[in-house]
């Protein structure tokens, strides 16, 4: 297979994820605002198919399908593709709507795009300044290279991977498992909802007394031909009773009250409806994979500790290991080369797979709770940006759990890195945010026990 | 005091201007903070009413609207405020043409009982719209056309939308009117329970309804 044949089989397939990525931004994403813009459609679909792209070749480096030739090509332009998108464009584009929103600054596009070209060069030089406390710096790279960006970036994407990894291995197995839900009865949801009710009418109550006083001081003011304030002041004065904005006030903290009331009443129906869930086909399904991941989770703080505290580095991938154990210890006779191609291929695949349909997930959940009509270009750029820099270092990261033989090629493109510094980082910000997140919900979990049984007795 | 209440809920989209109109229509001023509205804000306004048909005095009304914050993930407590409503505003963004398909869930999702309450489309932000693109709606847009129901196109911020004498104001005291009849018809059937099937309301008797 020629350079030039293998160029149309990536083509294709990298417009196939183009198109994805675009269909997915439109109908799921972006599905309650208008696209306006259009460079921000643009540049998520690119961000996403580079990053599907670079999955794709590794794939390919397993399964050896085109020449290694065109492959090496082919990484290589991904790689820096990817560095411009997340260094260049999209930081400057973020700063340019950032800057439009902001409406005290004038409204001349010249200006808005010298604003924003200045605030992106100090994005770079913040940048700049975030690698110098890491091990990035290899006396045999210059001060520009390649491998300096890469370095940078991937010690951000770390970050944010073990963030977000840490978090969900312990937050899933607490929204999944049934030992946690928490009982909910129809009383203390009708309570909650009786009590909202008579909040609202005490607000509606004040609010009619306000609105006829209000037209009572306005009928007052044109009777008396004087519209100056310390005259209808002085006629309030001597008309004994409060005036509109002293029942407007209390009108508003009721209102503040009905708004406590309604968050808890949502709280109480979220409980509710986890709760007939769990009693679901699904619901018993999700707690079993809550059981198998809690698990998981306990196991790889333990591995992790334990690589921190006796400094270890793996050198030895899972694949190898495991047919080691297979054929020398168990004694099954095997073709370690064709063994470690399959299986090496299949983890991969799955990794790669669960890796973007998690984050797309968690990126949806964040955009739908943060993003509003003025904010929705700037938080879709953002997101981009972080959904860039995670998959470039899962690429990074990936590299531990492959077969020697394929590593290699990621060694080669992405440089000389110090690759046992990113897993020890990794695991030291995975155990950080797993404990952090344990301690968070385990308050939260106990606040949420207590009100329920404080209501539960007032209601006896 | 011999004056009676009216329900009027305001609906829409999360941020496109309904505590801003709210504010407009009993106040009669500009809402200068606006906050995300979480659960339901109640404000109450003034309106009088001279039944054509018995020609009787006027009286006075109290027109309380319930402006319903709009996040997606409050939907599974919105019900409790959807009960013995008369009147039904629908708000949609000019500038953002999802607001105003999404108007019919809306309507879908408040309308608990077999008949509807009169219903009146606004467009809010017509301040922020071009020109040629207002122009294009003499009759109101597609989501007041699907309902049945006329439209208003108005500015949060600009009071002078509404004062009296403009075709907005006159069709807003036509829908409040609307909206007291259907408060004192005498109700012969028993009061819509929670949970039966919500009826889609349709073009025929919406229009029989307003009288059309």
């Amino acid at each position: 297979m020629t350079v030039g044949s293998d160029s149309v089989v990536m083509l294709a397939s990298m417009c196939a994820f183009f198109a994805l990525g675009w269909v997915f931004f439109l109908k799921h994403l972006f599905r309650d605002y208008e696209v306006r813009h259009w460079i921000v459609l643009v540049s998520f679909s690119v961000t996403f198919a580079l990053s599907c792209g670079m999955f794709e070749l590794i794939i390919f480096e397993i399964v050896g399908l085109l020449d290694p030739l065109s492959r090496r090509l082919w990484w290589r332009l991904c790689i820096f593709a990817m560095l411009i998108l997340v260094m260049v464009v999209l930081p400057y584009y973020t700063c340019y709507f950032a800057i439009s929103s902001a409406s005290f600054l004038p409204r001349r596009r010249s200006v808005r795009s010298a604003l924003a070209l200045a605030c992106w060069l100090g994005f770079v030089w913040l940048f700049w300044r975030l690698g110098d406390p890491f091990p990035i710096l290899s006396p045999n790279h210059g001060i520009f290279s390649l491998e300096q960006c890469i370095g940078r970036v991937g010690v951000i994407g770390v970050t944010i991977m073990a963030l977000l990894s840490g978090f969900g291995a312990v937050n899933y197995p607490y929204s999944c498992m049934h030992v946690f839900v928490r009982p909910v009865t129809q009383s203390a949801v009708l309570g909650i909802e009786r009590r909202l009710l008579q909040t609202l009418d005490l607000v509606a109550a004040k609010r009619r007394r306000a609105a006829l006083l209000r037209r009572d001081e306005a009928q007052s003011r044109q009777a008396s031909g004087w519209s100056l304030p310390w005259t209808a002041a002085a006629a309030a004065a001597r008309r004994s009773g409060p005036t509109a904005a002293s029942v407007e006030s209390e009108a508003a903290n009721h209102e503040e009250l009905g708004r406590q009331l309604f968050l808890e009443l949502h709280e109480l129906k979220t409980a509710q409806e986890r709760a007939a869930h769990s009693r679901t086909l699904q619901g018993r399904y999700f707690n079993l994979l809550g059981w198998v991941f809690c698990a998981y989770c306990l196991w790889k703080l333990c591995s992790c500790t334990i690589n921190i505290v006796f400094n270890r580095v793996g050198k030895v991938d899972p694949v190898t290991r495991a047919l080691h154990i297979c054929v020398q210890l168990l004694g099954f006779r095997l073709d370690v080369q064709f063994w470690s191609q399959q299986v090496s291929f299949w983890l991969v695949g799955i990794m790669a797979v669960t890796s973007i349909r998690g984050l797309l997930l968690t990126l949806t959940k964040f955009f739908f709770a943060l993003a509003s009509t003025h904010s929705s270009n700037i938080m879709v750029l953002l997101l981009a940006q972080v959904m860039g820099m995670y998959f470039l270092s899962s690429v990074l990261l990936m590299r531990m759990n492959m077969p020697a033989e394929y590593r290699h090629i990621i060694t080669q493109v992405l440089g000389d890195l110090q690759f046992h510094f990113y897993h020890r980082w990794f695991d030291v910000i995975f155990l950080l945010s797993a404990s952090s997140s344990i301690a968070f919900i385990w308050v939260a979990h106990k606040q949420t026990v207590g009100k329920s049984e404080h209501e539960s007795l007032l209601l006896r | 005091e011999d004056t009676l209440r009216v329900k009027i809920l305001v609906l829409g989209d999360s941020g496109v201007g309904k505590s801003s109109l709210v504010h407009l229509l009993t106040n009669h001023s500009e809402l200068t903070n606006p906050a995300w509205t979480v659960g339901c804000s109640l404000q109450v306004g003034l309106h009088e009413y001279r039944s054509e048909l018995t020609g009787q005095a006027e009286r006075l009304f109290f027109l309380e609207f319930w402006d319903i914050g709009g996040y997606p993930m409050h939907k599974n407590s919105r019900g409790v405020f959807y009960h013995g409503v008369h009147g039904i505003l629908l708000v949609h963004d000019l500038t953002n043409r999802k607001t105003e398909l999404n108007l019919s869930r809306w309507l879908h999702e408040s309308c608990l009982g077999a008949d509807t309450p009169p219903v009146l489309v606004i467009g809010a932000k017509s301040d922020l719209c071009k020109a040629d693109a207002l122009a294009k709606r003499p009759n109101g847009g597609e989501a007041a056309a699907r309902i049945g129901c006329p439209e208003i196109l108005l500015s949060c911020v600009d009071t002078r939308s509404l004062s009296a004498g403009t075709t907005n104001a006159v069709k807003l005291d036509r829908f409040y009117d609307q909206v007291i009849e259907y408060r004192l018809r005498p109700r012969a059937s028993t009061p819509p329970r929670v949970g039966q099937a919500i009826s889609r309301p349709n073009r025929q008797q919406s229009k029989l309804l307003h009288g059309e």
